[in-house]
């Protein structure tokens, strides 16, 4: 099976040898047969460069640019993704907080989320961190991916990727520092260096960033009376990013460190456990080295080395009850080599081929240590019980452009894991541009394999086998002018072997069971007319499991619309706005004696003033006009309230 | 499993058809940047100026540099072998004969002007209203295509001398 796969691909790869020019010079030697007049008549392909990737690729993306970062205030990853449509949020304003996409909730383990390509999700649960510890001050841009990618990332990319690009030495040179103050006493500070010499083809880039913040006034009643008046809740962040380039070699490495309080994750009024003194504590320290060899300019060969850890340190306090703290530690690595092969066969078909080889070194589950008080920190736990996984994996991909209108996709992705055997998945799509319409025809289909934290969480499963998805997609966009568009995605989910938590008398366990269908449409638009830009999408999910029961935590309805205005060249302001429908909450909520989280809107504004001998100054304003919501809960507080209104102010300065 | 393999490869495979007649479109960057190297044509540096190579700077925007580095594999600027860089810093910027300076830079236009002004040094700007900024010549989009406008002050104050023909060309002007 193994090497019929693999003589695929090789055919894939070998079998068309008739070299073509390159696309790009082919075109640039037509238009140097032009004159002047010629030349400004002729249309351009689209109206963006960015758009024009878009309509070319095979599946739903946005971008997230530094100047919508920049422009919005974002500071967590979750905010980032806020604006975008087919995304919802379980915020427990703890340690970490969770992002669904596409209508299925679940603990960020279905959608991938890549630095520089590179995946970065927690290596022992599968689940990326969502929260503050991104420096996206350093991010060029965020593509966000809806729909299943498996076929050529592998596990995790069920719902989609988010990719985030961060800032090359060559984008930007000198210095920049960026310092945001605000409510709930939130300080985030950053700085970045670059530096590139095009003669040596050497350049540098690194950067630091330092966030706390409490996030939000849950105390007492604030907090739907889950934790006392004296309740802590801290988020301090650490990142830092290297990338060194030198020719075609690049080195990078990203390290993030989170420290939060877990108070959130219990309730402590009414229970033996207490708000205080718990410090969720983890690293993620990944890097690669990359390098592009350009044998042709049709043939070029990526190969990667990689190396990804995240470890729950060892003096994490897990929680605190009356009578003791509880320590917890949780190390885990991963060591990978990427080879990708990308050949332009001839003017229609290109290909992509990849081999991946992994070994990871995960524990088993946490070691825990207890103290003897609530006062008194517990020992350092021991290392735990840890495994030896190996991942190999062969990919191919091929576009095939027969015409100016229509291009075709398919691939295939081969896994064999040491852990959960065999995986294929195969991916194809449709890509059809014409003038301003654009439609993409897409089935794609990815798996999520059991991780260790699966496998032992609660009273443990052995017997887990991956949970897959099946995905149909039909999209299609219209560019009305070349500064407006309008896309509508209808899509079909449909999840099988699913790893639900299953509770029993003495506890809990995952298992495959049962499947969750998911019907979606989605509706994208944008508009700049001069100084003026407006935005808005919609997104209805309907998500059932196979009992034909609703699942919670998915609202059926969701949309976000919002408008910037640039006054002069140094002055511009914006509102953003996200309204979230009434969702069905894991359990009954005390509260309102009701199972459903109410539908709430929201208001941002933004306030921007520019160049003022070279310092940039920001007003954010988020939670506008101080609406209390609340999000659903899969734990012991009934559900959770969200942010109060929120006054930030940044200052960035630049110096080149 | 093979089963499904063999099937994607079918399908590959039956795809292989003709391309069909297409419009005669171009990528906006590959415009820009035959755009660009046209301009020079229409446009004379003061002699003194020129040393053995053409230098171009290019700021904020890599296809557009990419496509300038295809050209000058092919054509020479002012009779001079072109170099094509990418930068992104103000040191050194008084070295390019010609500079072009995107809107996705994030760099300020008036740095750029500023740093230039009253030297034999062309900047090519992309962004509305950037004519209007002291960028010599602006190239913007309108009615899905690519046109041009000058500002003739600045075109003057740079020493660098164009003619009439060109100067027709020019969608709007400003003074």
């Amino acid at each position: 099976m193994k090497l019929n796969i693999v003589y695929l691909g090789l055919i894939f790869v070998f079998l068309f040898g008739n070299v073509a020019l390159k696309a790009q010079e082919d075109e640039l030697d037509k238009l140097l047969d032009l004159n002047i007049s010629d030349l400004l008549n002729i249309e351009i392909i689209t109206a963006s460069k960015t758009l024009q990737k878009i309509n070319e690729v095979p599946a739903t993306v946005r971008v997230i640019t530094k100047e919508k970062i920049k422009r919005n205030g974002y500071l967590t990853l979750d905010d980032a993704l806020s604006d975008l449509q087919g995304f919802q949020f379980r915020n427990i304003s703890g340690f970490n907080s969770y992002v669904f996409q596409r209508g299925i909730p679940n603990q960020n383990n279905l959608t991938l989320v890549l630095v520089d390509g590179v995946q970065i999700n927690e290596l022992n649960s599968g689940g990326f961190y969502g929260g503050g510890q991104y420096n996206l001050d350093n991010v060029e841009r965020i593509e966000v991916v809806y729909g299943p990618a498996s076929a050529l990332y592998g596990t995790n990319a069920i719902s989609g990727i988010i990719n985030i690009i961060t800032k090359s030495p060559k984008d930007f040179q000198g210095l920049e520092t960026n310092v945001v103050y605000g409510t709930f006493n939130t300080l985030s500070a950053d700085a970045s260096y670059r530096y590139y010499n095009e003669d040596s083809q050497f350049g540098l880039g690194v950067s630091a960033l330092y966030k706390t913040s409490e996030k939000a006034d849950l105390a007492g009643s604030e907090g739907d009376n889950n934790w006392t008046d004296d309740m802590e809740n801290f988020e301090d962040d650490i990142a830092v990013d290297a990338k060194l380039l030198y020719k075609d070699f690049t080195l990078s490495i990203n390290f993030q460190n989170k420290q939060a309080s877990r108070t959130t994750n219990y309730k402590s009024i009414g229970t033996n456990y207490l708000d205080k003194g718990s410090s969720w504590n983890i690293n993620f320290l990944n890097g690669y080295l990359k390098h592009n060899y350009e044998f042709t300019d049709l043939l070029i060969l990526t190969s990667q080395l990689y190396y990804r850890d995240a470890t729950v340190l060892d003096n994490t306090i897990g929680y605190v009850l009356d009578t003791t703290k509880v320590g917890y530690y949780r190390p885990n690595n991963l060591f990978g080599i990427e080879g990708i092969l990308s050949y332009k066969v001839s003017e229609i078909i290109s290909l992509i081929g990849g081999i991946v080889y992994e070994t990871e070194n995960l524990a088993t589950g946490f070691s825990t240590t207890k103290s003897n008080s609530a006062l008194t920190e517990p020992p350092s736990p021991a290392e735990p019980n840890m495994e030896r996984n190996s991942l190999i994996s062969f990919y191919v991909q091929s576009h095939l452009n027969f015409s100016n209108y229509f291009d075709l996709y398919a691939g295939l992705r081969y896994d064999k894991s040491s852990v959960y055997d065999q995986v294929l998945t195969p991916r194809a799509g449709l890509v059809f541009n014409y003038d301003k319409f654009g439609a993409k025809l897409l089935y794609a289909s990815a798996f999520r394999a059991p991780k260790p934290w699966d496998y032992t969480s609660g009273l443990g499963n052995p017997n887990l086998k991956p949970e897959k998805m099946q995905s149909f997609e039909l999209a299609v966009s219209y560019n009305l002018t070349e500064n407006s568009l309008f896309e509508l995605t209808l899509y079909k989910n449909m999840l099988h072997d699913k790893l639900s938590q299953v509770n029993v008398t003495n506890g809990f366990y995952w298992d495959n069971k049962g499947k969750t269908d998911i019907d979606g449409v989605e509706f994208y638009s944008e508009y700049i007319k001069g100084k003026f830009k407006l935005y808005a999408n919609y997104t209805y999910n309907y998500s059932l499991y196979d009992d034909k029961t609703i699942v919670p935590e998915i609202a059926k309805h969701s949309a976000n619309f919002g408008f910037s205005y640039k006054f002069t060249d140094k002055i511009s302001a914006g509102i953003r706005n996200n309204y979230l429908g009434k969702r069905l909450n894991n359990k009954v909520i005390a509260a309102t004696n009701d199972s459903m989280i109410d539908a709430a809107f929201l208001s941002h504004l933004n306030i921007s003033y520019e160049d003022f001998h070279g310092f940039n100054f920001r007003l954010f304003v988020n939670n506008l006009f101080n609406a209390e919501y609340y999000h659903t809960s899969n734990r012991p507080p009934d559900r959770y309230r969200q942010p109060q209104r929120a006054i930030l102010f940044k200052i960035e300065y630049n110096l080149i | 499993m093979l089963k499904r393999a063999l099937l994607i490869a079918v399908i590959l495979f039956l795809c292989f058809s003709p391309r069909l007649p297409g419009q005669d479109i171009g990528t906006e960057e590959n415009i820009k940047a035959v755009l660009i190297y046209n301009f020079t044509k229409f446009l004379h540096w003061p002699d003194d100026v020129l040393g053995d190579r053409f230098k171009v700077g290019v700021i904020g925007n890599h296809d557009i540099a990419a496509a300038l580095k295809v050209i000058s594999a092919k054509k020479s600027i002012k009779n001079l072998p072109a170099l094509i860089e990418e930068t992104s810093s103000l040191n050194g910027i008084t070295k390019y004969n010609l500079i072009y300076l995107s809107g996705e830079s994030g760099i300020n236009v008036s740095s750029i002007v500023n740093a230039v002004k009253d030297k034999p040094i062309l900047v090519i700007g992309d962004n509305e209203g950037w004519c209007e900024k002291g960028v010599s010549i602006n190239l913007i989009k309108r009615d899905g295509k690519i046109k041009f406008e000058i500002n003739l002050s600045v075109l003057k104050e740079t020493g660098i001398e164009s003619n009439s023909r060109f100067i027709k060309l020019a969608d709007q002007l400003y003074e």
